[in-house]
């Protein structure tokens, strides 16, 4: 489904991500772990067709990211770029229209398990960040896509507004979907992922099957993270 | 491009609707002389018309402007970089409002005016050729100066930007423009020729900046190929005058 094959991506001398190599199959839900600037947002915008790569290949279904790809993923960007002045509302309408795949129904009914339903005429940018990230990843959810790309789903919310979104995913999630996953919130993901990849300078650290790092290794993703970071 | 030509509008069409009640309201009163020639100080109402003019093409040459993926980094752009549509679709999106824009502003100054249908078709061509050459122009060195000074620009600087790139060409146009003299048409030509010049460089460069950002290598051939046609619209366009004059 994801194939990315010696992908590089440099911006000017610095290398954000270095022969990076990974396939992620249909139904997997993948965590891509490592601290801050070992290129994980790159990838994504990379996959989400935001940016460029420099060498290397990066396909999705075979194709290359760009306006044709754009219709089977969708993606949560770290930033909140929702234009200032948009209501509720307005973005809804927004996804209606350019997403063949946005389910409004569904996005509906995630505003009212978040309790975002009273603010549809509110102005987007008057939310809390809280309540903001809540919308754009309802946003997110309710498109019916192949792929999800969540970067950074629980930058800046608080340990309770964290269990209603990671609810919200779980609950919204298509099983025949992929998602791929960043975040820093090692131990908040961990029962949602089935794959962790660790990543640290653009490059792949480790590559685990969840449940096997469990059975065989007996430890969490966490104190793997630990484990793998350690030297670095 | 009919979705994000029908989204534009619908985001657009109040401030469209204001924009041109100021211009009626104007005209109207410049029409029937409800003003006096010296409004200001030394200035006349000519030189105020121009001005509002001025005021409404720069107001709506931003609003539209801000449709278009700069390529910067966390941009608010970056809301219209997820949907499945081309840069090019919606650059033309942008291009389409803005002659329907253009020609409803024109049709209301040529009936208050009472210009013939060929001054109406050079004021056209005046507004939507300075119009294209501002955008793509302003939009490349918005790119080159958020390269430049490595952060997004904000909305203000963005909107100097397009008075700056704006204001020669208005400048020219105003100073030369008298649209009762057979002159003007060969004049015009040269700058016309001129915004076609500019629009091709702001092409071309948006397509090297990476605005084009997809993988779809056809945009450097088509920026080759526009910038060349421009050279030679432009080239064509100068001459043609100098030896009409």
């Amino acid at each position: 489904m994801i194939k990315i094959t010696n992908l590089t991506k440099t911006f000017k001398l610095k290398k954000a991500l270095n022969n990076f190599n990974l396939e992620v199959g249909q139904q997997e839900v993948v965590g891509i772990l490592g601290p801050n600037g070992s290129g994980k947002s790159t990838l994504m915008r990379i996959a989400a067709g935001l940016i460029p790569v420099s060498k290397g290949s990066l396909t999705i279904d075979d194709l290359q990211p760009g306006s044709e790809s754009k219709a089977n993923v969708s993606y949560l960007s770290e930033v909140n770029a929702i234009p200032h002045g948009d209501t509720v509302i307005d973005v809804m309408e927004f996804y209606s229209l350019f997403f063949e795949d946005f389910n409004k129904e569904q996005f509906l009914l995630s505003l009212e398990s978040l309790k975002l339903d009273k603010e549809m005429k509110t102005k987007v940018r008057k939310l809390s960040k809280g309540m903001q990230q809540k919308l754009r990843l309802a946003l997110t959810m309710a498109r019916n896509a192949k792929i999800y790309l969540l970067d950074e789903p629980l930058g800046g919310i608080d340990p309770l507004a964290r269990e209603e979104i990671l609810d919200t995913l779980i609950d919204s999630m298509n099983e025949d979907s992929t998602m791929i996953i960043t975040t820093h919130l090692v131990s908040e993901i961990e029962h949602i992922i089935t794959r962790v990849v660790y990543i640290n300078e653009g490059q792949v650290l480790g590559d685990y099957e969840c449940e096997k790092l469990r059975m065989d290794e007996g430890v969490s993703i966490e104190e793997k993270y630990k484990e793998v970071f350690k030297n670095v | 491009m009919f979705k994000f030509t029908k989204y534009i509008i619908k985001r657009e069409y109040k401030v469209f609707i204001l924009s041109m009640l100021v211009l009626i309201v104007y005209s109207g009163l410049m029409t029937f002389n409800v003003l006096p020639e010296n409004i200001i100080g030394k200035g006349n109402s000519v030189a105020i018309a121009v001005l509002i003019s001025f005021a409404i093409f720069i107001f709506m040459t931003d609003r539209l402007n801000w449709y278009i993926e700069k390529g910067m980094i966390n941009d608010s752009r970056d809301h219209f970089m997820l949907i499945p549509q081309t840069p090019g679709t919606i650059i033309g999106s942008v291009f389409i409002v803005a002659a329907i824009e253009i020609i409803v502003f024109d049709m209301v100054t040529a009936m208050l005016g009472g210009f013939d249908f060929a001054e109406f078709l050079m004021l056209f061509s005046y507004v939507f050729c300075t119009f294209t050459g501002v955008t793509m122009l302003g939009t490349y060195l918005l790119l080159i100066i958020s390269r430049f000074v490595k952060r997004k620009i904000n909305g203000y600087a963005s909107l100097v930007l397009i008075i700056l790139v704006a204001a020669p060409l208005i400048v020219r146009l105003s100073v030369n423009t008298d649209f009762r003299i057979p002159y003007l048409y060969s004049y015009g030509i040269a700058y016309i020729s001129t915004c076609v010049f500019i629009t091709g460089i702001g092409f071309f460069g948006l397509c090297k900046g990476n605005t084009f950002n997809h993988k779809e290598t056809k945009y450097r051939w088509i920026s080759l190929l526009v910038v060349v046609l421009a050279f030679t619209v432009y080239g064509v366009g100068q001459l043609y005058t100098y030896y009409n004059l």
